[in-house]
């Protein structure tokens, strides 16, 4: 239930923002259009609070209805406690870095540029994936990278970033340089 | 007969004729299935070559991308949960778990024959009504009309992939939302540009643009799909889907006979409306499967109705698309617009006269699509035999690639970085709203039409002097509308029921 409320609240937090944003175009009337530019949004977010409303009237019947209560958690041995302590927290580093690599990617791509940076974030991501023999990251990273370099550089000339550092945009440049040689 | 006969005779007679229908099919197909580039892709970079062709030969060569294309998405839509293209998005839903339960071959082998199935059907209604259709379409299909066929797309979609019909609703109004960021459709005014009050003022220009769904599609669909499995790599649940080159038999073909009918007839129509196309066309094709199905529960779970449905009716589009571009010049969308260019490159203009003037160049084109069909049956079939393989590569191993795809699918898009960080930021998004029960399909079709129902609304406004009285006493818009109200009610209806029963 505790979920459903806070659910509840959250669109309401989201649509209340929203709505008040429409009132930032609301007063621009467009000529020969009765509704505006915000008519439709505001009966868009109508929906979203019915929606999140109908969610929440489900989550009250439901705790009326009487739903068991969680079952107490077993006892478990110190020892089994700690080790599987020690994995849960492996995995929730592992899963947060699933979801922070590409951003740290994507971050840096700007001034790093597409081309230098790929290869490390590749192996990188492998490596987070529990890829650890080094001949599979290197092969793997290569083939991947070798792969969408000659398809997308070399064959199709699709533009991708170079990088706002000089010294990579050059780095960046020179690959390219490299790639699309004789062709 | 005649005229498709002498079509096909002109096509086959010629061996650079031949030469350009093979490079299409194959770049098409090849476009299709690589995310990052499109057959838009490849129509842009052959639209300059078009100049010294003859005009058929170049209205042919785009008319084949066009098949080869909406087929060619279908694959990554199945084995990566990464649709090639936007009509291929529906594919997605059962396709990728066909894939994670060792059916991918299945999965495959419908997409394809029913490609095929849907293009050919397509093709033929095409060659034999397409003056007639095309006159009544237009004139039939006004605004009200495209609303109300919006309104009631949405409506049966709300219940595909959600957890229950509030979350569909809601991913339908979330998308509708996301649709509404950038100039409003109708006095160009910009909205949700400016944040300069909660301290974000970076991104105002690349809102007044809008939000792509491109990128979103990629996120919700891709990049979800990429956090999803790595977690269960990372938890230790994965379970790696089995290669399995089994197709589909005889009687499961049969089994499908209602759902292909059914998205033939929907796709085409879908596709005869310009500006809807194949894209409404598979949505509607599906939420139409589960919405008659005897087992509605089962879609998204891996059914083979839900592949067939939308990729019968994504290319039962394709055809319908040519009807009003070569019979009243109107582009349904940007492939037909290009094709609308090389009429004028060519000094010819497309209309009801062109069946006259230039009935070689019709009849080629026809018959270059109906063969096409035919031809991505035969080497769909080889391709299902060989691509299928990908899946014993370690996911592990094939993360970073999809990862990267998606990337500069996105950024190729317009050379935007900002679209790489909303399809990260919907990758992320998409993981937990789907851990949470809400609908990706949902999102993505409200993001896709939200921009026309709201154009398609307001015009009708104008036009009836806002009066809801008018919208729905016209035929078509009241029987859309009623079916839309009738749909919403009986959602509503099943949820109470079932809540019932439950408790």
């Amino acid at each position: 239930m505790r979920g459903r409320i806070f659910e509840f609240s959250f669109w309401a937090v989201v649509t209340i923002i929203l709505w008040w944003q429409t009132s930032l175009f609301a007063d621009e009337t467009i000529a020969e259009y009765a509704f505006g530019a915000d008519g439709w949004v505001k009966i868009v977010l109508l929906g979203i609070m019915l929606g999140a409303s109908g969610q929440l009237l489900i989550g009250v019947l439901a705790a009326r209805g009487g739903k068991p209560a969680s079952t107490p958690a077993p006892k478990i041995h110190p020892k089994t406690y700690i080790a599987k302590l020690l994995h849960f927290n492996s995995t929730r580093l592992q899963t947060a870095l699933i979801f922070i690599a590409p951003l740290i990617y994507l971050f840096l791509m700007q001034r790093l540029g597409f081309f230098f940076l790929t290869p490390f974030f590749i192996i990188a991501y492998l490596w987070i994936l529990e890829v650890r023999k080094w001949h599979y990251l290197l092969l793997v990273a290569a083939a991947v990278y070798g792969v969408v370099l000659l398809i997308f550089t070399r064959i199709f000339y699709v533009a991708l970033p170079v990088g706002s550092w000089e010294i990579f945009y050059n780095i960046n440049t020179s690959i390219i340089t490299l790639v699309r040689l004789g062709a | 007969m005649t005229d498709f006969l002498w079509g096909t005779a002109a096509l086959f007679g010629d061996l650079q004729t031949i030469s350009i229908f093979a490079f299409a099919l194959f770049g098409g197909m090849l476009f299709g299935a690589i995310p990052g580039v499109n057959m838009l892709t490849l129509g842009a970079v052959m639209l300059p070559f078009t100049i010294s062709m003859q005009p058929e030969h170049a209205v042919m060569l785009f008319s084949v991308i066009y098949c080869a294309g909406v087929f060619g998405g279908a694959i990554t839509a199945i084995l990566f949960n990464i649709p090639g293209a936007p009509e291929n998005a529906p594919t997605c839903f059962d396709g990728y778990p066909m894939t994670t339960k060792g059916m991918a071959g299945k999965a495959i082998g419908a997409a394809v024959s029913f490609s095929a199935l849907g293009g050919v059907a397509s093709a033929i209604i095409m060659m034999s009504a397409t003056p007639t259709i095309a006159k009544w379409a237009v004139t039939a299909f006004g605004p009200p009309e495209i609303f109300a066929l919006i309104c009631f797309g949405l409506a049966v979609s709300a219940s595909v992939g959600a957890a229950n019909l509030w979350k569909g609703w809601m991913s339908i109004f979330i998308g509708l939302a996301i649709a509404s960021i950038g100039t409003d459709p109708v006095g160009g005014i910009p909205r949700f540009n400016d944040w300069s009050a909660l301290g974000f003022s970076g991104a105002s220009y690349y809102l007044s643009a809008g939000i792509h769904f491109i990128p979103v599609i990629l996120g919700f669909f891709a990049v979800s799909e990429v956090f999803t499995q790595a977690q269960n790599i990372a938890s230790g649940t994965r379970v790696r889907p089995k290669a399995s080159l089994q197709l589909p038999s005889l009687l499961e073909f049969w089994s499908v006979r209602f759902t292909a009918l059914r998205s033939i007839i929907l796709g085409f129509f879908a596709g005869i409306l310009p500006g809807i196309g194949s894209v409404l066309a598979a949505f509607l094709g599906y939420s139409q499967a589960v919405r008659w199905s005897k087992t509605p529960e089962k879609f998204g779970t891996g059914v083979l109705d839900g592949v067939v449905a939308s990729e019968t009716a994504n290319n039962a589009a394709t055809g319908a698309a040519m009807i009003p571009l070569l019979a009243l010049g109107l582009p349904g969308g940007a492939l037909t617009a290009m094709m609308l260019g090389i009429f004028q490159i060519h000094g010819m203009e497309p209309g009801p006269l062109i069946f006259i003037n230039s009935s070689d160049l019709v009849w080629i084109t026809f018959a270059a699509m109906f063969w096409a069909n035919v031809a991505i049956l035969g080497l769909g079939w080889v391709q299902t035999k060989t691509v299928v393989h990908i899946l014993n590569v370690p996911f592990r191993w094939l993360a970073p690639g999809i990862l990267l795809l998606a990337v500069i699918g996105a950024y190729a898009l317009r050379n935007l970085l900002i679209d790489v960080w909303v399809m990260l930021v919907a990758g992320i998004v998409g993981y937990f709203l789907r851990r949470t029960g809400y609908s990706a399909a949902g999102i993505v079709l409200g993001l896709i039409l939200g921009k026309i129902g709201e154009s398609a609304f307001a015009k009708s406004m104008q036009l009836l002097d806002y009066s809801f009285i008018d919208l729905v006493s016209r035929p078509i818009a009241g029987i859309l509308i009623a079916a839309a109200v009738i749909t919403v009610i009986s959602g509503v209806w099943r949820e109470v029921v079932r809540y019932r029963q439950a408790s």
